[in-house]
């Protein structure tokens, strides 16, 4: 754990001081994983700092008294620190809005909201609190799409699944056996990683691209990494680069399409750089960019005139 | 004296004391914490203070009584302090610590609510969901909470409305705000607004009906109104119904295909959805926007 700053210890504390002073002699354990705090600093700055913090005339009842022994530690005489800082309004609404969108996603995945009853219990209460009264902030996740909840089961129940899965845009199926490790929600997608037996490696899908679901009757051959939140969620490198410049103008044109870095080279222009995961891609992407899309670079087995090219084809439909 | 134990101590000063205390009075109620130059103590104090007033600490300005000529003092009121929201139980506060890791935003100090709630005996959960976050959010989260008014840019337009309620659906960050030049209820797209956002003194009231904003695809928010017919082949037709959701109104035609009718109102996103069936997909009314298309693909030919 990296060093806190003075002004996080000095937040912290205020926190801590009267969390102790409530309990009976806690132990030194328990506070530092409460409150995320080192065990050693939090022994240091109890003993250096708040062992010296009081009021005038700092006289030994006007200070803090700290006391510990090998395992637990007692407050006493901190009646100016009795309690905690409040909750402020943006720490409220965060807090809400979170809760709320989680009920709400459970309710539309299960119809089940019997595992909830605690939440819910805190977000009455903190409504009925009356800075948190205003419902300011919303946050919808992504409705859940047709397999999430199969998903969500296959990770809680480490099985192994096989799926239909519709590559691109097109309706080019595959059959896949996959073991899912996670969902999430990005731009208004859902998406699982999962290890997937075919290509033997780490793969993310969009799950409303999983057309049919299968449960085997498999042993698990990955068990999930726990510092799988911690990976980028695509594995973009292993996709060849399309190098296409725009005006800036028409930044917003790939809105909708996530991964594409943006490079400004000039106030007129940026540069995209595209991991191309099929051709399907990107000709969607060059069809939304329009011809004032400068391509640069395509990959290899890419067509140079596959621009032009598609453009016709859709044409045909229109003049026949 | 450590920095640390100087801002704790002057933390018990300002909470304990029940009258303003003057900026001399505190230099003498923490002996050796601040330099006997009245200069350099002045400017140290008042960097003490504005660190603790970045740490949410809420320091009261007020006269202190019987001066003359009056004089400005410091306190810190425990009704502006001290915590009274309501006490949950174990379960309660570990459930909204999960439900706060599953959905957060991003930057958000997520920790320090529950720090102030005793503290959660639990590991973190991997996000479910990372929300976007940023300036504009923050600038519009400290409009709505202290409910004044804001001026930006939008299509070209200088806007100033009372923010009403910000919303994250389907990827993006919507602010609905009551506009005053319009005199109604807007919904703008955050990544829409050209430049900053700048926050006015003007406290307002709040309003009391807000229409709803409902997972929708993103091209029916807008203020452009097209009614657009889309021809989609059979292949890819359960593909579109299920991209566009519960809320659509579509005709089958006998080979399977089907036709959508779509309330269009930002042209531009929903050109980038048709373009996503490549050949698969037709623009059969209104004719400008047929034409539209031809005249966008034909430039690429």
């Amino acid at each position: 754990m990296k060093k806190m700053s003075s002004s996080e210890r000095i937040k912290r504390l205020l926190s801590v001081v009267p969390w102790i002073e409530s309990q009976n002699g806690p132990y030194i354990e328990e506070v530092a994983s409460r409150f995320d705090y080192p065990k050693k600093e939090l022994i240091e700055d109890l003993e250096n700092v708040v062992f010296f913090v009081g009021v005038y005339p700092f006289t030994p009842d006007c200070l803090i008294e700290v006391s510990m022994n090998e395992e637990r530690v007692w407050v006493r005489y901190a009646d100016w620190f009795r309690q905690p800082m409040k909750l402020d309004k943006r720490e409220l609404t965060s807090l809400r809005a979170a809760g709320e969108s989680l009920i709400e996603f459970n309710d539309s995945l299960t119809g089940d909201m019997e595992e909830l009853g605690p939440l819910e219990r805190a977000l009455t209460k903190l409504s009925a609190f009356e800075d948190g009264k205003e419902n300011i902030l919303e946050i919808k996740l992504v409705a859940p799409t047709k397999h999430l909840l199969e998903v969500q089961n296959s990770i809680k129940d480490k099985t192994v699944i096989q799926i239909e899965y519709l590559t691109g845009s097109r309706n080019e199926l595959s059959t896949r056996k996959i073991e899912p490790e996670k969902i999430f929600a990005l731009g208004g997608y859902w998406y699982v990683d999962a290890y997937c037996k075919k290509s033997s490696a780490k793969k993310t899908f969009r799950v409303d691209r999983i057309k049919d679901f299968k449960i085997l009757d498999e042993i698990r051959e990955t068990q999930p990494d726990d510092d799988s939140h911690n990976k980028d969620f695509f594995d973009l490198d292993e996709f060849p680069n399309a190098v296409i410049e725009i005006p800036v103008r028409d930044k917003s044109l790939i809105d909708t399409f996530p991964n594409i870095e943006i490079e400004e080279i000039s106030d007129e222009k940026v540069k995209l750089l595209c991991p191309v995961a099929s051709e399907v891609w990107l000709k969607h992407l060059l069809m939304v960019l329009g011809i004032n899309a400068e391509i640069q670079e395509l990959p290899e087995e890419i067509d140079g005139n596959i621009r032009s090219k598609m453009a016709k084809e859709i044409l045909k439909i229109y003049t026949g | 004296m450590k920095k640390i134990e100087r801002l704790l101590n002057l933390i018990s000063a300002l909470l304990s004391t029940e009258r303003p205390l003057s900026r001399h009075e505190i230099r003498e109620r923490i002996p050796g914490a601040y330099a006997e130059n009245d200069e350099s103590f002045r400017r140290a104090f008042e960097r003490d203070k504005d660190e603790l007033r970045t740490l949410g600490l809420p320091i009261s300005l007020e006269r202190v009584p019987g001066t003359d000529p009056p004089l400005e003092g410091y306190l810190i009121r425990r009704s502006d302090y001290e915590a009274n929201h309501p006490v949950l139980d174990a379960e309660e506060i570990a459930a909204l610590h999960l439900a706060s890791n599953l959905i957060r935003l991003q930057d958000d100090d997520i920790d320090s609510p529950f720090y102030k709630m005793g503290g959660v005996l639990r590991d973190k959960a991997p996000a479910m969901s990372e929300i976007p976050s940023g300036t504009l959010i923050d600038t519009c989260m400290h409009a709505l909470i202290e409910r004044l008014s804001i001026l930006f840019s939008y299509k070209n337009e200088r806007r100033e409305v009372n923010p009403v309620r910000l919303v994250f659906s389907g990827g993006n960050w919507y602010l609905i705000a009551y506009d005053k030049d319009r005199q109604d209820v807007r919904h703008f797209r955050l990544d829409r607004i050209e430049g900053e956002i700048e926050v006015t003194v003007e406290k307002f009231e709040p309003h009391a009906e807000v229409s709803e904003i409902t997972q929708e695809p993103p091209w029916r928010f807008g203020e452009e109104e097209k009614l657009v017919e889309l021809k989609i082949d059979k292949s890819h037709a359960s593909w579109a119904l299920e991209t566009i959701g519960e809320r659509v109104r579509y005709d089958e035609l006998p080979d399977g295909s089907i036709i959508l009718h779509e309330m269009v109102r930002d042209w531009k996103i929903f050109r980038s959805f048709i373009f996503s069936f490549l050949d698969a997909a037709e623009v059969t009314e209104p004719s400008e926007c047929r034409q539209a298309i031809i005249d966008w693909l034909e430039a690429m030919q």
